[in-house]
């Protein structure tokens, strides 16, 4: 029987495909999420009362930051669960080399991510449908939702970095976890204890300023592309030498 | 061709044996029988060869390269267990369209026609199928597959008598008119005797004995008679088994490189051939007796 050549990019490209059409949980997972999120947001968030003479003005406000926050939190776990054994044996079972695994996953990652920064900014809308079909009210849109291209662009393209870093974070610790179970003790205690002693981590907090106190959408944009790339290599890295199923 | 060769092959565990000093080669298009006892190493070995293991010592190169990581041998070849993984929740219609992309010579019509001989549902989940079902199915997809080097490691692990038969005579009808390399690891040998060309016999995660079934048939003798007659004949012969039977009859399995002029001197003993899955046995005794002896100990203790 004759021998078949592959060429890495097209076994990539298969697994790719394979991915996206076999991870179900990572699609329901995401629609649930943010079905429970709009839920949540559908109750006001505030809103006052002003009134003159003749007349009275209600103001309710809504936002759509739950869904914003639980997605973030979804892109972690679902790219963290892309790491685990089960999901990398499964590459195994058909054509795969540990360079072509790791790069499908990270692309099948951040394809969701940047599907779930669009259903998150489409969210909004919904919000704004359900007022309009339920409520016999004036709507004031704001301007991060509904402005012109750019400002949709802008929200976009922040939505997009956090999804995108979360879902990073979420590799390369999903990545040690495999590599050794003590990480999944070592790193929440690294993460949560600072908060719960009150203690200011000096790394830990240039991090999140790093970030948050970026006002140029570009450079937000960079410097999460930039971060993001290195965590996923780092991830793909760590996994270049595993072997496949030891049991 | 050598589809695999492997020199001095080794792999390591903490505290034990895997697989050592592995040194042999399987020529292209034959039928290999990869025969040993529970934790014999059967499975590290496999494994090694589809490159899911990484060799702690020596060389193992399978199409030429070696296996570990290599995108060309995991596209020629399929390792399949009870274990291999695929997606509990993709119905097996889907995941026939998975290996239909990624293996060029898969062929559709063979895999859905032998699911339905098997009377398990396209539609089914792998999730829901029973043990046996489910290597039932891994069998399916390592015959439609046809790859260049297929393993199947304890492939009918729970399935019943007359599936472990239909399975068997499948793989045997396709490699015929598909001839490509196969391995197929067991614990009986008896089972798929018919089907081999050649044994790999392992024991304690060495390679004893690497030959083709027909002479594993003729590899030693058993002789049997009066005890002192039996042990008068056999010295200067390869021993390698012994069974005492009652009233001073004993039967010795010997090695069969005796001439038919020593034979001549035996007289009054009976010769006897053992059977290729008979000496797999005997091969691999690690003890000398047998179960009994655990309790017999016991109970006279």
């Amino acid at each position: 029987m004759s021998l078949t050549n592959v060429s890495t990019a097209n076994i990539i490209k298969k697994q790719y495909i394979h991915k996206m059409t076999s991870y179900r949980d990572a699609w329901k997972s995401l629609i649930i999420t943010q079905l429970i999120a709009l839920a949540i947001s559908s109750f006001s968030t505030g809103g006052g009362t002003t009134s003159g003479d003749f007349y009275s003005i209600n103001v309710t406000n809504y936002s759509v930051d739950v869904v914003f926050f639980f997605t973030v939190f979804w892109a972690f776990i679902a790219s963290f669960l892309v790491t685990t054994n089960s999901y990398t044996y499964e590459d195994f079972s058909y054509v795969s080399n540990r360079t072509t695994s790791a790069v499908s996953a990270i692309l099948f990652v951040a394809s969701i991510t940047t599907i779930a920064a669009i259903f998150t900014m489409l969210s909004s809308y919904f919000i704004f449908m359900v007022m309009y079909l339920t409520q016999d009210v004036n709507i004031l849109y704001g301007s991060n939702t509904i402005g012109d291209f750019s400002e949709i662009l802008s929200s976009f393209a922040a939505v997009w970095g956090y999804l995108l870093l979360a879902s990073s974070v979420g590799y390369i610790i999903g990545a040690l976890v495999q590599i050794s179970r003590i990480f999944s003790l070592v790193i929440p205690v690294l993460i949560f204890l600072p908060g719960f002693m009150n203690v200011q981590v000096p790394i830990l907090t240039d991090v999140v300023t790093f970030f948050t106190t970026e006002t140029s959408v570009m450079m937000f944009t960079m410097k999460v592309l930039i971060t993001a790339i290195l965590l996923f290599m780092l991830g793909w890295l760590l996994s270049a030498k595993k072997e496949v199923r030891t049991w | 061709m050598n589809v695999i060769e492997c020199r001095q092959a080794e792999k390591k565990y903490r505290g034990e044996h895997g697989i050592l000093h592995a040194d042999f080669t399987i020529r292209e298009n034959t039928i290999t029988g990869v025969i040993g006892r529970n934790g014999a190493g059967k499975t590290t070995l496999l494994k090694m060869l589809a490159g899911y293991l990484k060799p702690t010592g020596g060389e193992v190169k399978v199409f030429g390269e070696r296996p570990f990581n290599s995108l060309k041998v995991s596209a020629n070849s399929m390792y399949l267990d009870e274990f291999t993984v695929y997606s509990d929740s993709t119905p097996i219609g889907e995941l026939f369209q998975h290996h239909r992309r990624f293996y060029p010579n898969w062929d559709q019509q063979l895999a859905v026609e032998l699911l339905a001989y098997f009377s398990i549902s396209q539609k089914a989940v792998r999730g829901s199928l029973s043990k046996g079902q489910r290597n039932t199915l891994h069998g399916i997809i390592g015959l439609a597959a046809r790859c260049p080097l297929t393993i199947f490691d304890e492939p009918t692990t729970g399935m019943d008598a007359s599936v472990r038969k239909d399975f068997y005579r499948a793989l045997l009808k396709d490699y015929l008119t598909h001839p490509r390399t196969i391995l197929i690891s067991s614990h009986h040998l008896d089972e798929i005797e018919d089907l081999l060309e050649d044994i790999v016999l392992i024991d304690l995660g060495k390679i004893i004995l690497h030959l083709p079934v027909e002479e594993l048939k003729e590899f030693g003798m058993a002789i049997s008679g009066p005890a002192a007659a039996v042990n008068n004949w056999i010295q200067h012969k390869t021993v390698i088994a012994r069974k005492e039977e009652a009233s001073g009859m004993v039967t010795v399995i010997v090695k069969n490189d005796f001439t038919a002029a020593d034979k001549a001197t035996a007289a009054g003993l009976r010769f006897s051939p053992v059977s290729a899955s008979d000496m797999s046995i005997y091969l691999t005794n690690r003890e000398k007796g047998g179960i009994d002896d655990v309790f017999n100990k016991r109970q006279y203790s």
